[in-house]
């Protein structure tokens, strides 16, 4: 039962392999099968049931499907691009651990930096003339009044957390997550509900 | 024997088994071979912990099986593993123990034709019976951890490989007829 890049690479001898899993045995350190014999016993379909033991039978005949011979070839070529492209180059979940530590420091770092230079910039001068030169643009009326509406909205919710007590802004947070929480468990209620009925 | 070379035995030690896995769960061979050349990426970022490990059979196996699962769930829209569940009959188990034909199926010795139909009838199940029924039969899991692996209800499970079973009898039948077994 060789493959056709069994043949031709000459080196892997698969002498006894497990006909389910179709793993074979020449590998170092590999002496058996480990996915078909402990578990197969202890997860014998019930006796009682003849069509069970009789599919479970059936289909524990069924020998290992054969890969393509393509897949090694494919594999190999994919480790080895791996291997050799620059840790820059791959995911940035594949990255090595410091670097993406010190890639999120950065990120961190550039985020402060733009909130701390523009922070000052933004008084009331300049939000004024920055709306000022929208509303005289024809077009960007409509954003100037969204601009206004929404600025009135920030402000008034400037003057509530200002004036309220802590405990008062910690509660309704609490209240906002219990409502959210509330609604992503009735979602998933009422799916799996409309799944079992359907 | 360098790393690379030892990879490549691994490769072609364990290729047949995560393909066979990944094939019967997907029912495609190119989607199988590329769960596959995923496996074997993966395994060969962990290489450091799988070169000397006599687990490596079952670490494969168990990564193959949970992309297979990954892979139904995102990129078919048409597996419906979540819209036909329990029907009002769902008592699977109660419907197996119920189904009694000894005199048919004593015998569980299939001719290669029979092996080749079985294989080829798999793949054409409904892929919510398919997959619960590759997952009791090949990978040894219990019906309570294909619920809990599917995110399906116990009942479902059950009704899908009691479906899955009797689909595959009677597509065997009539060639166990023929051949007279």
């Amino acid at each position: 039962m060789e493959t056709d890049t069994h043949r031709a690479r000459g080196r892997h001898k698969p002498a006894m392999r497990c006909t389910p899993c179709g793993v074979a045995g020449s590998l170092r350190g590999v002496r058996r099968c480990r996915g078909s014999s402990k578990l197969s016993a202890a997860m014998k379909p019930d006796p009682k049931d003849p069509l069970a033991v009789w599919a479970d039978q059936a289909l524990r005949q069924l020998p290992a499907r054969r890969a393509p011979a393509t897949l090694a070839p494919r594999v190999l070529a994919a480790s080895a691009r791996q291997k050799t492209s620059a840790w820059h180059q791959r995911p940035w979940l594949d990255w090595p651990r410091h670097f993406q530590l010190l890639s999120l420091a950065l990120f961190a770092g550039l985020v402060g930096a733009v909130v701390w230079f523009l922070a000052p910039h933004a008084d009331a001068v300049s939000l004024a003339n920055a709306k000022q030169s929208l509303a005289q643009t024809e077009g960007l009326r409509t954003v100037s009044i969204a601009v206004d509406v929404l600025s009135t909205l920030g402000s008034a919710m400037v003057m509530v957390l200002r004036s309220a007590h802590l405990w008062v802004i910690a509660s309704a947070c609490g209240a906002m997550a219990f409502l959210w929480c509330s609604c992503v468990g009735l979602g998933a209620a009422c799916w799996r509900l409309a799944g079992d009925f359907r | 024997m360098s790393d690379p070379a030892q990879f490549e035995s691994f490769v072609l030690a364990y290729q047949d088994m995560v393909f066979s896995t990944a094939v019967r769960l997907l029912g495609n061979d190119a989607e199988a071979e590329d769960v596959s050349q995923e496996v074997f990426v993966r395994a060969w970022k962990h290489w450091d912990d799988l070169s000397g490990s006599t687990t490596a059979g079952g670490w494969l196996k168990t990564v193959t099986r949970n992309l297979c699962l990954n892979h139904l769930q995102r990129y078919r829209a048409r597996w419906k593993m979540f819209s036909d569940l329990a029907r009002e009959d769902d008592d699977g188990e109660a419907r197996a123990l119920d189904f009694a034909a000894p005199e048919t199926l004593d015998q569980a010795l299939l001719t290669s034709d029979q092996r080749e139909l079985l294989e080829a009838t798999l793949p054409k199940l409904p892929k919510d019976q398919q997959v619960a029924l590759v997952l009791y039969h090949f990978e040894d899991m219990d019906y309570a951890d294909i619920a809990t692996h599917l995110g399906v209800s116990l009942g479902k499970v059950k009704t899908d490989i009691f479906r899955a079973r009797e689909a595959l009898r009677k597509k065997l039948q009539p060639a166990r007829d023929s051949v007279g077994v």
